[in-house]
Order: structure tokens, then sequence, then C-alpha cells
């Protein structure tokens, strides 16, 4: 029975702390949300360098063979400090969309790739009227005679932009029963009929809506087979919410940290203002609330590696908590900083945006709550 | 990261498990779902088995009558008698025996812990007090030195089980001058039945009286009976503090009742459908089963922490103050459930329909108030372990 991380899980953790103290700052962050491509290419190859983008991917593949748990371990520290390089598309969306879906051929061709930090890759699966159901799809897949032509409309996808693939979902027939034919496919950033219009975003990370006006891809673009869609998608998804509440999580110790450290600074009616019972029980409940959702997102990782039939209800666990914990501490943070804290050019707000973004990515707490309820059979 | 135990613990965890099915007494196995009160009688029976056994004084070192158990044993004994409903074992086996071991002379050790073992001698605690609740260290029971005896005059509150317990350990002020309120109080332990000792139950707003008042007049406890040394009380009790009200006994126990919710919202009919078909009480109640899980997942860092030696660390405080406001958020979606029955109060005819519900959440709210209040538990948070200032 051991419910903890390892040395080497620590040390870990601890490597990609150092690393952002030498390669990142909030200062560094912010300039990235004005940035033309919002990331730094020379970090990500560092990080490339540090092994952590092949991470989770099996040695066969140029991968280091590890699980979530200690990818974890790197997206926590990632997540205290906002970091913008995009380790949740290319490598948990692109990368686990490849590695379930593609053939051998592809995956030793694309894996190493990513690992390597060379190719960035995004998953493009969600619509509007969708919302967070992967099923709900309406862009199309016609068939041609060399493969299939797409057509449709995919929301806020994440670095869009700044990817060299895309792996896109379609439904194979239109007018389908909601479910069936779910299909994804493997196209090119530079596909004609593919058009991205970035949008302004509240965190300023990059995301576009991506139009497919009769984008042609061959057969051999299908990952997997034609209606397999919204298996590897779930599984896909599945891993890039737990590395995402992973970033959540270190958000939020990083938000409670500020505001406890503020509370001790600032001094208001001759004391300290973290001598105020109120705010005391306010940084108590953050507290409470961000070991909650910390203990459920380990065991998320834990239940994904372990292929535990518990997996799918964890990761909703997780996800529901980090959503509604990342949102709740964010706010509190803000409230603990008083009228500073309302300020631009004080960070601490810079955890509220990110939380308000993170909240809508893969599923709300709602969403999850209702998924767990599904899973678990009620 | 792996929640498995070692194929020689799981080998133990069987033999438990076929030992406590063998000799608990069926009256617990019935109760463990009903939460009804168990006699005396019956679990002194169950204390004397595991006695016999040699199993009752599950953390004490052999040569005080532990079994010599692991940590992990430990931990798998616990779950599997908690499992079975087994009712937990006596504070004088958890809570005075370690503390003799470790504080107690050697008179005191014979004179005590054997009897102790054996499950002769059942115990009460005696600490807080009427003006001495959150603020334990007010406490004002004073033990006047009188030759070999200290002399108690006052009044304790909230002894469970003083109505059948054989000695109470207390906390009593020898010092009434002293510079702090912490640094005059020593810990006795005294028979029940002494002189000048009288008990009174107090009714709870469930119905139910387990609690009670115990008043003090001219009690005579001898020196000998005050365990370590004078005024140094307060250290003694701060260890014993550590008693968790909300591991994972308790949390399993929620998990019961969480299921018995979910069954009721299946039967409850609800706006033409079952309770749980409607999209606001199915979320609230997936809502609760996450918390669980999230109880249950910070327990296991609990009890990582546990098996490895280490001083426990804020697992505790966290799980007293979640469970006990999840489990009051629980009872609270029994009453929107049950609607407009909300109104009864243990009716016999419409037994099924109430459920139990009402009485579990009144009930509820000693939840946040008892083993420390969740005000002192978010206190103890933010200045112990983030550094607030006081």
């Amino acid at each position: 029975m051991n419910f903890a991380f390892s040395d080497e899980q620590e040390m870990l953790r601890q490597s990609a702390r150092d690393f952002l103290k030498t390669h990142s700052s909030l200062e560094r962050v912010r300039r990235m949300r004005e940035d033309t491509i919002g990331f730094s290419p020379e970090l990500w190859r560092r990080m490339a360098e540090a092994g952590w983008l092949a991470a989770v991917f099996p040695e066969a593949y140029g991968g280091l063979g590890l699980g979530y748990v200690d990818l974890i371990c790197i997206q926590e520290e990632l997540g205290a400090g906002l970091t913008p390089e995009p380790i949740l598309s290319t490598v948990t969306l692109g990368g686990n969309a490849v590695l379930f879906g593609c053939n051998e051929a592809r995956k030793q061709d694309l894996l190493p790739r990513i690992g390597a930090g060379e190719l960035m890759m995004t998953l493009a699966a969600y619509e509007l009227e969708g919302r967070y159901d992967l099923s709900r799809v309406e862009t199309t897949a016609t068939a041609t005679g060399a493969g299939f032509a797409l057509s449709g409309q995919k929301c806020f996808v994440p670095e869009a932009d700044t990817s060299d693939k895309l792996v896109v979902s379609a439904r194979v027939k239109a007018g389908a029963a909601k479910g069936d034919a779910v299909t994804l496919f493997l196209v090119d950033a530079e596909s004609s009929g593919l058009a991205l219009s970035p949008i302004r975003t509240v965190d300023g990370r990059r995301r576009s809506q991506v139009t497919l006006q009769e984008v042609e891809v061959p057969a051999e673009a299908v990952l997997g087979g034609v209606g397999q869609g919204l298996e590897i998608l779930e599984k896909t998804i599945d891993r890039a919410i737990v590395a995402l509440c992973a970033e959540m999580v270190g958000g939020m110790q990083a938000a409670l940290d500020m505001s406890v450290a503020y509370s001790r600074e600032r001094v208001q009616f001759g004391r300290p203002i973290g001598s105020f019972q109120a705010l005391k029980h306010l940084a108590a409940n953050m507290y409470v609330t961000l070991e909650t959702a910390r203990s459920a997102t380990y065991y998320a990782a834990m239940a994904i590696d372990g292929d535990q039939p518990d997996a799918r209800a964890a990761v909703s666990c997780a996800k529901a908590l980090c959503s509604d914990g990342y949102l709740q501490i964010s706010k509190a943070a803000i409230q603990m900083h008083g009228g500073i804290g309302f300020t631009e050019e004080h960070d601490v707000h810079l955890y509220y945006k990110r939380a308000l973004a993170a909240n809508v990515t893969f599923g709300d707490a709602a969403f999850h709550r209702d998924r767990y309820a599904r899973v678990k059979g009620f | 990261m792996d929640l498995n135990y070692t194929p020689e613990e799981e080998a133990f965890r069987l033999e438990a498990r076929r030992w406590i099915d063998a000799n608990l007494a069926e009256e617990f196995k019935r109760g463990a779902d009903t939460g009804a009160q168990t006699s005396k009688r019956a679990r002194v029976g169950w204390y004397k088995k595991l006695a016999e056994k040699g199993w009752l004084c599950a953390s004490w070192p052999k040569e005080h009558g532990g079994p010599g158990w692991t940590l992990a044993q430990q931990v798998i004994f616990q779950e599997e008698a908690s499992a079975q409903g087994a009712p937990g074992v006596d504070m004088g086996v958890y809570m005075v025996g370690p503390l003799l071991i470790e504080y107690g002379t050697e008179e005191q050790k014979t004179r005590f812990l054997p009897p102790i073992a054996r499950a002769d001698l059942l115990w009460c605690q005696g600490y807080s007090e009427p003006n001495a609740g959150s603020d334990l260290a007010n406490l004002a029971l004073r033990a006047d030195r009188d030759g070999d005896d200290y002399v108690l005059n006052g009044q304790k509150i909230w002894t469970s089980g003083a109505n059948e317990a054989d000695w109470i350990f207390l906390l009593a002020r020898t010092d009434p001058h002293s510079e702090k309120k912490q640094t005059g109080i020593s810990f006795l332990v005294a028979p029940m039945n002494s002189p000048g000792i009288r008990i009174q139950p107090i009714k709870q707003i469930t119905g139910e009286s387990h609690f009670y008042e115990t008043f003090f007049t001219d009690v005579r406890v001898p020196v000998t009976h005050r365990i370590g040394n004078e005024n140094e009380g307060w250290t003694l009790a701060k260890r014993l503090l550590f008693h968790e009200r909300v591991g994972l006994g308790a949390a399993r126990s929620f998990r019961k009742t969480l299921l018995k919710l979910t069954e009721y919202a299946r039967r409850v009919r609800v706006n033409g459908g079952a309770a749980i078909e409607d999209p606001l009480i199915r979320s609230r109640l997936a809502q609760l089963y996450i918390e669980l899980d999230a109880l249950r997942a910070v327990d296991y860092r609990r009890l990582t922490q546990l098996l490895r030696g280490e001083m426990p660390g804020p697992e505790s405080s966290i799980m007293k103050l979640y469970g006990s406001e999840l489990f009051q958020r629980m009872t609270d979606l029994a009453l929107d459930i049950l609607g407009p029955a909300a109104v009864l109060w243990q009716d016999r005819a419409l037994k099924d329909l109430e459920d139990g519900w009402p009485k579990m959440a009144v009930g509820s709210r000693a939840w946040s108030i008892f083993s420390g209040t969740n005000e002192i538990q978010r206190n103890i948070i933010a200045q112990n372990v983030l550094g607030m200032p006081r």
C-alpha cells in the first residue's frame, strides 16, 4: 500500500521545478500571450531533450515508457508556472490519438518525431453545438474515390495554428444516428480547404476556429477504422484530462501559496491581514479543496496507468473537482489580495484566467458529474 | 504508486476476515447497516474474544500484550473488522494503554495494562467542560492536593459511555495560578464508582442520550493515579488528541450511507419519475460520490504515511473537515428527495417513506462540532499547515 510518488518521480518533479526556475517566469508567460506562436521553440526543444515529450510513449516508439503518474509530476510544476508550451495538445491529444489509432508504420513515423519536439499536433474534435459531447459531430466525411472529403467547423482547437497535423473527428455518413460512424482523420495543416481563425482567449493560450471545406484526405488518413473514432477519442481525452488536472493542481497550489504569502506581508489595522480569521478560513477552505482535488488527480493517474475498471470514473471525478476547485481557489486568491488582486499588473489574476479556460476544456464539472453517473450506472 | 498489500499481508487479511466472521456476534453484522446501538454485554463479549486471541491491543508492544503486528497488519485488521460491523475497541486500548506505556510508572503499567488487555476495564474520557469546549485549556475541574490524594471538584461534559465505563481518564487543574492555563493541568485516572462521582445523561436533539455530564464532589484520587508529572497533563492530552474520528472507518460508513441514499433515490417518486432520474438530484448524487472518492484518495495518502511510520500530517484534519460537511450534504440531499415527507419524525406507519433520513440529518449536525469544531480545524490548517499569522 503506497499511494505516494517514488524517488525517481520526486526527482522528475524537482527537475521540472528547477527547469522552470531557470527558463520560465510569469513575466515570460505574460509575453507569450502576445507572442506570434504563443510558446518558446527553444524551451520546447529543451523539454524534448529532457525526455518530457516522449515520457508516456512506449519505448518501441522512442518513448520512455513512463506512465501518467510520472507525467503529472512534470505537469503539476508546469501548471504552477502557467507554462504555455503545448504538452497537452501535441503529446496527450495528438500523440495519444496516434498511439491508440494509427497503424504500426504511422506510429513508428510520428511518435518519435513528437518525442523529439519535431512535430506539433492537436485534436479538433469539439463543435459548438455539441459542447462537450464528442459524439455530437456535424462535420461530415464524404467518401471520394481516393479517400474522404471533410467539411465542417471545429471550435476552440488548441494550438491549431502551430500544429503540423490535426486529428479531426467527422461523421462518415451524414445524418447517421448520434454516435455512429464518428471517425478520426489525420489531416495535414497545409491541406487545401482547411482554414484557421485564431481567437482571442481569456488565458492567452492559442486556440482557433477550424473550418474544413471539402478537405481531401486519403483513405489511409483514417485512425483505426471507420466508426472507431469515439473509442479512440475517449481513451485519448481521458489521458489529456489527467494531464490537465495535474496542471490545474499546480496552478491551484501556486495561487494558494501566493495568497498566503500576501496575507503574511500585507498589514492593515496594525496587523498582517492573515491574522484575521475570515482570511484564515478562506485559505483553509482553499487548502482542503486543493488537497482533495490533488488526491483525486493522483488516483486518476494511477487508475489510468493500471488500466483499472474504475479509471473513467476516476478521471471524471478528478476533472469535476479540479474544474470547480481551480475556479474556487483562483477566485478566493483574488479576494485575499484585495484591490491589488484586481489589477492587471499583479499576477494573481493569471491563475483565475487559466481556471476559467481549463474549466471548460474537456468538459466542465457538471458534464463530468453526468459522465461519472453514467459510467457508474445511475 | 500501488494500493496493493504484499501476498503475506493479504494472507493475513484472509485469516483476519475468517476469524472475525466466525467470532463476531450477529448483532454487529446486522447492525452494521442499521447503525443501531449495540449492548455493552455484546461489545465486551467481542472484546473478550479478541483478548483471548491476543488481538485486542493491536498497537501495543509485545511485552505488554500486543500481538506484535506490523503497521500494515494493524490497518488490515481494522479494515476487516470495520467492514463486518465490529464495534471499535475501548478507549482503554487505544488511548489509556499507549499513554501508560509511554508515560506510566512501572506500578501503573502493572496495575492497569493487564486488565485493559483482558477487556476487564472499560474507560470513558473526561476532557470537555461546560466552559471548556474548543478552549479545552480553560478547564476548571479542580484537583487539590491533600496528603497522598487529589480532591476533585467540578464537572465534565460530553462524557460518552460514562454509564458503562469502569474508569475515567481526565484532565484536571492542579495549579490554578499557573502563568499559562495549559501548564496547570494534570492527567488523572479514577474509578467511576468513586464516592462523589455522579453522572447525568444529556438528551441530544436526535432524542438519544449517548453523552453524560459527570459531576465530581470531593472525589479522592490517589496521587499514584496521576499519569506523567504534575502540571504536565496538557502534553499528554495533546498526544491523544490525534485520535481520528474520520479515518477509513467513517469514510466507509459514509459510503454505506450514500449507497442507501442511492437506493432511496431509485425508490422514491419525484415529478413522475424516480428521484434519481431528476437531473438535479442525479447531479448532486454524483457530486457526493465524487467527493467521497476524493476523501478515500486523501485517506490513501494518510494511510501511506502511517504505514511508513511517519508523523501524521494534515490529512486527518482535512478528512474531518471535508468528511463531516460531506456527510451533512448527503443528509441534506436525502431531505430534498424526501420532500414534503421531511416533516416526519420516526413515524411508525410511514417508516419506509421516512427511511431514517430526518433523524440522520438532525444527527449530522454534530459532525461539524465534535472532535474539534470545523472552525477550529480551519484555524489549525491555516496556522499550522499554511503558516498564517496567529
